[in-house]
């Protein structure tokens, strides 16, 4: 076994040494969950009201009346819009250069539309291919239709009255009712283990997704070692030491696997560390990540076994995984694809990482609930191992 | 000008002699973007899913009105009767439109419903409360509860919408009773058709686009365009590792000691670059257009922003091979800074959602003008005026990088 | 030490070793010469169970290398023709990996690799970088990751190609002190002055046959007193080559680019006719070398080709 330790180990010390290697391992993930994860979701986005988007949003209220006035403080108060008010030239403006999300538009005669049940038309400014209709167009629709709905109602609690003080103070009741008497939804999250605390489901989720990503580039382009060893002459040398070949392959899988961990348990650290990043029960995390970790090395080497050069085995490596994690649900969770595409995407390894990950960090981690993906991978890996040494060439 | 050509037709040759270079130019691209329109498409446009299980547990009891005291026992008689829970089993779960998105069971024992959503066999437990009616009628706070699971918390989130809609509309019901017109009470306050009058000028919320815009712009043409942007700055890159290994091999020395001005050997391996990269925009382009029909606006704004971007991620590569020393290196640097670049321009997220100082980063970065660029072509804000700015901020980082790589790279 | 028998290996069609046989004796310098692409590589992976021959069997000190390739390799140590080490990784780090993959560790890997890098003088160059080291260092190095475990018989691929004079000499004299402290040693080279210094005896192999074996004596032998004889001559021909072979005496001659290249008995005595034959095709001699007998024209005398063809 000390042949097979010594290959792990020296392979493990030149990943560690390279540049290139490092740049992949660690500082990409880390900058895109920076980038996904903490900038763009909105950082310190706790609790369980899915991701903590924030949505800059630009208003142009063009009636100036007391209905429209009542309209923008209500969207003032949703917190997940952060508003500017502004002029209609600024915010077509502010739009198409993309520093408001969507602008607002509220029309002049608003109110007089609204007293008159001529139905006014509030506008929501997109761009094209923004897709404002999903959460930030509902939150918009909402405000718009509690605020017309209450001055509705205060209207017709003052009996039309125009006097605008009596109005208000209507409208105040209104609001207050509202708040104290409506009808919500309470949601919580049931998980199968014990209660903890929720992370931003963004930040956790992109910190996953990169980590699974990455962590199998890397576990490809390191099984690229194989050939750039027998490219330079040394593969051909271990194989004149008195090593049997059995301990070769398990060094060359054994040194994917040991910098697969490395690096995943360096990701999960600084994660957990820079953006407070729950990872769940250590125990099952690890569990999972040893199966997902040797799955991606049994499919490097199956692919060593395959492509001639090195350079093909980074290159094909790099399409393989970018594409199989888009498919696989690591770039966004299978449920949004269609059932197609669903089945498609369990055909990948990425598919069951995710599902097994999610499991421990969001469900708590049960080895009950992690049971078919590990044994998928674990399938898998013992396939592609088998047929990967049947594959490598040793003359 | 013969000689730069030569030099940069020189670098063309190498570069379609190689496999690996070809692969990442062009089938690597042409595969994601396939694969983000295709996954994306159902999100993007409309929202497709399989349906999945929720379960109600409705305990829900029958109440009526709370009248006022000494209302008399007729009219009391008279009040009807609400039952919430039933009403948002029937008109709200079991409707057409959410049909299409779960499969509603209903059952009895809400620790039994609460376990199949722990055990996956649900996505989640709506659960309506034996109070819930009568809480509503009453003018107190009422909830729904809704227990999901914490594994699935996009599915989870859709249940929540669609009760939340239901709640909303409770609460509007609720407050309309609360809050009656003059002269008005108790039943009389629940006349349907005199509050559906006073609401019918509820304003309709439409949507838009900003500036002239005339055109959608679709899943598959915002990743043809972000993803292509990204490819042929990695492209750019990668030329520098060559350029280094014809620095390390001695090649680039040779040429230098040839009697040719050292601008013009490197004016020639930047038109190179510049010819692949453009050459790689076009194939791309036709490509996407004929197997996925992506619309890119009109082909000349199109090729003249592709050339002022190429020239702008040239210049990069030329500067990184000026200032880095081995090729490996360079060839690390394809995928950071391919990647970063790309995210950072909003190839993978929309940019209006970045924080200020992120927004201003992204200006610096090429893809970002190309990228918006693209989609105002895209969605028919077209015309030249329009391609100014980004052409000439494209061109001047061109410019600058390009100078600045050939400086450093003349210099040693 | 090293028993070769009846070794053929077939590439498809191509038969890249066919019928080889030799022997080499323990605390033997044994040299195996050939051009390149004569098939010296492809016996020598065989021999250290790289490739694994059509025919024929190979002992190592008498183990078997197709039956027990483990036992066989521990006695050997094999020196390749490229520079098989770790260019990101130092000295030290390179043979302290190539020591385990002999099963060495602990204090013993130490002293080993002290010791091998004692032999090659890079002890104090030891913590660089390999890809910081001259061509020459490297190959130093490529030695002594094969002198770890003390190899019984050491086999050197060609092991200077690409290297400065000096530090050939170097490694020419580090091997011959290796050999006179017991160790045998199998040489391959196509650089004949290599194998005359070192080895005792040797083999020629040339389109996978041997086509000579024997003590260097034997060989040289073979073409009795046989001299080389260099003749410059401007653009010397075929009518000027033929001439020369008319010598009574020469028994072959062929042109390069500025010579004729003439094997002649007794070459002394013949210079005179020899100068006279170019000069009667109306060309000037520019200048005479006369070599005694060696490994090249013995190579010549076989083949009819230089050995750096």
């Amino acid at each position: 076994m000390r042949q097979a330790l010594a290959i792990s180990w020296i392979q493990f010390k030149m990943t560690v040494k390279s540049k290139g290697a490092l740049a992949m391992m660690f500082f990409m993930p880390l900058i895109l969950t920076l980038i996904f994860g903490v900038f763009v979701a909105g950082s310190g986005s706790t609790g369980s009201s899915g991701d903590g988007q924030v949505y800059p949003v630009t208003v142009a209220d063009g009636d100036g009346t007391f209905a429209a006035r009542k309209l923008v403080e209500a969207l003032r108060q949703e917190p997940t819009l952060r508003l500017t008010v502004s002029d209609a030239a600024q915010l077509d403006k502010a739009v198409s250069d993309r520093s408001a999300y969507v602008g607002i538009v509220i029309p002049a005669g608003y109110q007089k539309g609204l007293n008159g049940g001529a139905a006014p038309e509030v506008q929501i400014v997109t761009l094209p291919g923004s897709n404002a209709q999903l959460s930030a167009g509902q939150t918009i629709r909402k405000a718009t239709a509690h605020a017309s709905g209450d001055y509705l109602l205060a209207r017709q609690m003052t009996g039309d009255s125009a006097d605008e003080a009596k109005l208000a103070a209507a409208y105040t009741t209104i609001v207050a009712d509202r708040q104290a008497a409506g009808a919500t939804v309470n949601h919580q999250r049931l998980k199968r283990e014990t209660p903890q605390v929720d992370t931003g489901y963004t930040v956790a989720t992109s910190a996953l997704g990169f980590t699974v990503m990455f962590v199998m580039m890397l576990v490809f382009s390191m099984s690229s070692s194989i050939l750039t060893e027998r490219e330079n002459g040394t593969w051909g040398r271990i194989l004149t030491t008195p090593t049997p070949r059995i301990q070769v392959l398990i060094g060359f899988l054994l040194s994917f696997f040991i910098t697969g961990l490395f690096q995943f348990t360096v990701l999960v650290a600084a994660t957990m560390a820079f953006f407070n990043v729950q990872w769940g029960p250590l125990l099952p995390l690890f569990g999972m990540a040893s199966v997902f970790i040797l799955c991606s090395a049994a499919l490097g080497l199956f692919l060593a076994g395959i492509v001639k050069t090195a350079d093909q085995q980074k290159t094909i490596g790099m399409v393989v995984v970018i594409a199989t994690s888009m498919l696989g649900g690591v770039y966004w969770p299978l449920e949004y694809m269609s059932p197609t595409m669903q089945k498609i995407g369990y055909l990948t390894p990425q598919a069951w990482a995710m599902e097994g990950f999610r499991e421990v960090m969001l469900r708590g981690g049960s080895w009950a609930g992690l049971a078919l993906p590990m044994v998928v991978l674990g399938a898998l890996a013992l396939i592609f191992m088998t047929a990967g040494l049947l594959r490598v060439r040793y003359e | 000008m013969k000689k730069v050509w030569l030099i940069a037709v020189g670098g063309l040759t190498r570069m379609a002699r190689d496999p690996r270079a070809l692969l990442m130019l062009l089938a690597m691209p042409m595969i994601l973007i396939g694969i983000l329109g295709v996954a994306l498409k159902p999100m993007m446009d409309t929202p497709e899913f399989k349906p999945f299980d929720v379960i109600l547990v409705n305990a829900d009891a029958p109440a009526k009105p709370v009248a006022p005291p000494g209302t008399p026992a007729a009219v009391l008689e008279q009040l009807p009767t609400f039952e919430f829970g039933k009403l948002l089993q029937d008109e709200v779960l079991l409707s057409d439109q959410a049909k299409k998105i779960m499969n509603l069971k209903t059952a009895t024992d809400l620790a039994a419903a609460k376990d199949q959503v722990i055990n996956r066999k649900a996505v989640a437990v709506i659960y309506v409360a034996p109070t819930f009616s009568a809480d509503v009628m009453a003018g107190k706070a009422s909830t729904i509860q809704l227990f999901s699971d914490a594994g699935n918390p996009s599915q989870a989130d859709i249940v929540a919408q669609v009760v939340g809609y239901f709640t909303e509309a409770v609460t509007a019901d609720a407050l309309a009773v609360m809050h009656p017109a003059p002269g008005q009470s108790g039943p009389a306050a629940l006349n349907q058709n005199a509050r559906d009058a006073a609401l019918k000028g509820l304003p309709k919320v439409v949507e838009t686009t900003a500036g002239a815009r005339t055109k959608d712009v679709g899943a598959m043409q915002y990743y043809a365009a972000a993803m292509a942007l990204m490819f042929m700055l990695m492209t750019a890159i990668a030329r520098a590792a060559t350029i280094i290994e014809e620095r390390q091999n001695g090649t680039l020395g040779r040429m230098l000691m040839s009697p040719t001005a050292k601008g013009i050997i490197l004016a020639g391996q930047l038109l190179g670059s510049v010819i692949i990269v453009v050459v790689q925009f076009v194939i791309l382009m036709l490509g996407t257009r004929f197997l996925y029909g992506v619309d890119w606006g009109p082909t000349a704004e199109a090729l003249l922003l592709a050339g002022a971007y190429s020239l702008a991620v040239s210049g990069i590569g030329t500067a990184t091979a000026g200032w880095l020393n081995d090729a490996k290196a360079a060839g690390a640097a394809v995928g950071v800074v391919g990647n970063i670049f790309a995210a950072l321009s909003g190839a993978m997220f929309p940019i209006s959602l970045f924080p200020p100082f992120l927004r201003l980063i992204a200006r610096f970065i090429p893809n970002y003008w190309a990228l918006q660029g693209f989609l105002d072509q895209m969605s028919g804000i077209g015309g030249l005026a329009h391609l100014v700015t980004p052409v000439a901020i494209l061109a001047a980082i061109g410019v600058v990088f390009g100078a600045l790589g050939t400086w450093r790279l003349a210099a040693r | 030490m090293l028993r070769v028998q009846n070794l053929v290996k077939k590439f498809g069609e191509n038969v890249a070793v066919r019928d080889v046989s030799f022997e080499v004796e323990k605390g033997e310098s044994f040299g195996l010469l050939g051009p390149n692409g004569a098939g010296k590589s492809t016996t020598i992976s065989m021999i250290c169970g790289l490739l694994q021959p059509n025919a024929g069997e190979i002992y190592v000190a008498g183990v078997n290398v197709r039956e027990h390739p483990t036992a066989a390799k521990a006695k050997m140590g094999v020196v390749p023709q490229d520079i098989a080490l770790y260019p990101t990784l130092s000295a030290r780090e390179n043979l302290n990996f190539w020591g385990a993959m002999y099963s060495l560790g602990g204090a013993e890997l130490a002293r080993r690799v002290d010791e091998a890098l004692e032999i090659v003088s890079l002890r104090d160059r030891q913590k660089e970088r390999i890809d910081t080291y001259s061509g020459g260092m490297k190959r130093r190095i490529n030695i002594a990751a094969s002198l770890l475990h003390r190899p019984e018989l050491l086999i050197m691929d060609e092991p200077t190609v690409g290297i400065d004079p000096q530090s050939r000499n170097n490694i020419l004299e580090t091997v011959k002190r290796l050999n006179s402290e017991g160790m045998t040693v199998v040489y391959t080279s196509h650089y004949m002055e290599e194998v005359e210094y070192l080895c005792y005896r040797l083999a020629i192999i040339d389109h996978g046959k041997l086509i000579a074996q024997g003590t260097l004596d034997d060989v040289r032998r073979l073409i009795g007193s046989e001299a080389t004889v260099r003749l410059k001559v401007q653009n010397p021909d075929d009518t000027v080559c033929a001439a020369v072979a008319a010598v009574p005496g020469v028994t072959q001659s062929h042109c390069d680019d500025n010579a004729v290249i003439a094997l002649v008995k007794d070459a002394a005595d013949k210079l005179p006719a020899l100068l006279a034959a170019v000069n009667s095709q109306g060309r000037k001699v520019l200048g005479v070398e006369v070599q005694e007998p060696n490994l090249e024209s013995v190579f010549l005398h076989l083949t009819g080709r230089a050995l750096r063809d």
